[in-house]
């Protein structure tokens, strides 16, 4: 058991390995940013707006910890698996990861990326939301121009995302994904027809709930998902993280 | 050889195109129009709420004129039917007559080399990033987001993003090397002008393998003329691999109604083994 966990443990370290070098980045102070008298970023100011009134989500912010990027369900709810999704998660788990597309530099998806404890900076505009993920170098889109979800045309990792208000929470609908990326590290299963559902209300300058939902009948008996709260990072910098060719890919252990 | 070897490494950057009449043409919303409710690309250029030309969009460089790239690549005119890249994609030094370009004889010696293998030794080929220029003058649309104190460039080869610090910073010192480097802008009249640097020294100009140093700097000033038209002035200079600095024009153009699609280089690693190289 012991072995098992420490081989875990470096697996998932492959994926976090650029945390450390934060330290040796740059620190520019984020200009504009709400500061105590003493200089420092005020993170229980109030969130920002942007000038048509919205809450302004802009920012670098980072999961606290990697507790759901490994398991989705790792709040505590009973994650209702179909009898395929519960073998499949099963045999994933089991192997140790082995499988999933970031070992082959295909990086993350929705769910994996927001849960992820690595800096991705959020850049707001009316039109449209750009997420910038530190890891892999991966951005994602999410429309906000009042269009609609299109019918599924070429499934993809990141699927396609349009986003609402509804009052201070931006609401964003995920479809058109594909059934090759996981929904987490120990390998939730994610199929052409998963709809993810994300919440974001930002509580105030440096705190950023966020709620998940899953609904994918062919998979799941019924919507399920995770809660936690995204921490606002002041005076830093996304590094630049390239995937280089497969280099984990033989160092993943497997069953 | 050498010319099948360069369109392989064309067609790997050229591919999303195949797929972009498959993607959903989503009207952009807010773009000026005709009485006939086509796109108006010779509109007024934008401009943000601060009064600068707004170079926000989707955009695309113009490919070489069809005696450009014949005399580039002969017979390429009749090619595979993708649409051509930028001569300055082919070759950064496609303004330069022949043996006239400003290599330096360590360059030139290393350019011997790696033609002999472009395919196999390219970057690309083992998807990594394009790196600076390269992704800019790619055959692959970019999209531009420009916001107060940060203007960012999505490419949609590989779905990496770059940014672009509008916050009055200066250059640092003595930034950790990286494929796309570290950009500062600031507006010199209706031309935004970046300056980056920190470049690592592993990705190619072109794909002619011309090669830079981490010394590298490049220059870029962006000119949104009307609504559908950019000119990008374009400079590089390296002093530990060239004789002199040398400017190229890219003129890119708004791409209406469309936007970018996933690309991931990896899958389509499997390519690799296929190449062949001497």
């Amino acid at each position: 058991m012991k072995i098992f966990e420490s081989i875990l443990g470096s697996a998932v370290l492959l994926f976090t390995s650029v945390i450390p070098v934060s330290a040796q980045w740059l620190h520019y102070p984020t200009p504009g940013i709400p500061r105590t008298p003493d200089g420092k970023p005020d993170l229980s100011a109030p969130a920002p707006k942007t000038p048509d009134g919205k809450p302004d989500l802009s920012g670098i912010w980072t999961a606290p910890e990697d507790k759901w990027f490994r398991d989705l369900g790792a709040g505590g709810a009973e994650v209702p698996m179909l009898p395929w999704a519960a073998a499949l998660y099963k045999q994933r788990k089991e192997n140790l990861q082995k499988g999933h597309p970031s070992e082959r530099c295909l990086g993350h998806g929705v769910t994996d990326y927001d849960t992820l404890n690595t800096p991705r900076r959020i850049i707001q505009t009316p039109g449209v939301i750009a997420m910038l993920f530190e890891a892999y170098n991966h951005y994602r889109q999410i429309f906000l121009d009042g269009r609609p979800l299109p019918k599924p045309t070429q499934p993809s990792y990141m699927g396609y995302s349009v986003g609402k208000w509804e009052g201070d929470t931006l609401v964003v609908d995920t479809t058109g994904l594909n059934d090759q990326g996981w929904l987490d590290m120990n390998g939730h299963p994610q199929t052409e027809t998963t709809h993810v559902t994300e919440r974001f209300h930002r509580r105030d300058f440096g705190h950023m709930d966020l709620q998940l939902t899953i609904d994918d009948p062919k998979a799941y008996t019924k919507p399920w998902g995770a809660s936690l709260s995204l921490n606002y990072l002041p005076d830093e910098e996304l590094i630049e993280s390239i995937c280089e060719n497969e280099k984990d890919f033989q160092h993943m252990v497997g069953k | 050889m050498r010319n099948r070897n360069i369109w392989i490494v064309i067609a790997l950057l050229a591919a999303p195109a195949f797929m972009r009449a498959q993607w959903l043409n989503h009207p952009t919303p807010g773009i000026p129009r005709t009485p006939d409710g086509k796109p108006n690309l010779s509109a007024r250029t934008p401009r943000a709420a601060d009064g600068k030309p707004d170079l926000s969009g989707l955009w695309q460089t113009e490919p070489a004129p069809p005696a450009m790239l014949e005399s580039l690549i002969p017979g390429a005119t009749n090619g595979s039917g993708d649409e051509p890249p930028s001569q300055y994609f082919i070759n950064i030094f496609a303004d330069f007559k022949p043996g006239e370009a400003p290599l330096k004889p360590a360059t030139a010696a290393l350019l011997r080399q790696l033609e002999q293998t472009y395919a196999k030794v390219s970057p690309l080929s083992h998807c990594l990033p394009e790196g600076m220029p390269l992704a800019e003058m790619a055959p692959a649309p970019y999209k531009i987001i420009q916001t107060p104190g940060m203007t960012v460039m999505l490419y949609e080869r590989d779905t990496t993003f770059r940014q672009v610090y509008t916050d009055g910073r200066k250059l640092p010192d003595n930034p950790q090397p990286t494929w796309l480097g570290y950009s500062v802008g600031k507006w010199d009249g209706d031309s935004f002008v970046v300056d980056t640097l920190g470049f690592n020294d592993r990705s190619w100009l072109d794909a002619r393998a011309h090669t830079h140093s981490d010394a590298m700097r490049m220059t870029e000033r962006f000119h949104r003329l009307d609504f559908g038209h950019m000119e990008v002035l374009l400079t590089i200079d390296d002093p530990k691999t060239y004789t002199m600095p040398f400017t190229i024009k890219l003129r890119q153009r708004l791409l209406p109604d469309s936007d970018l699609l996933e690309d991931f280089c990896a899958e389509n690693e499997k390519d690799l083994r296929h190449f062949e190289g001497k």
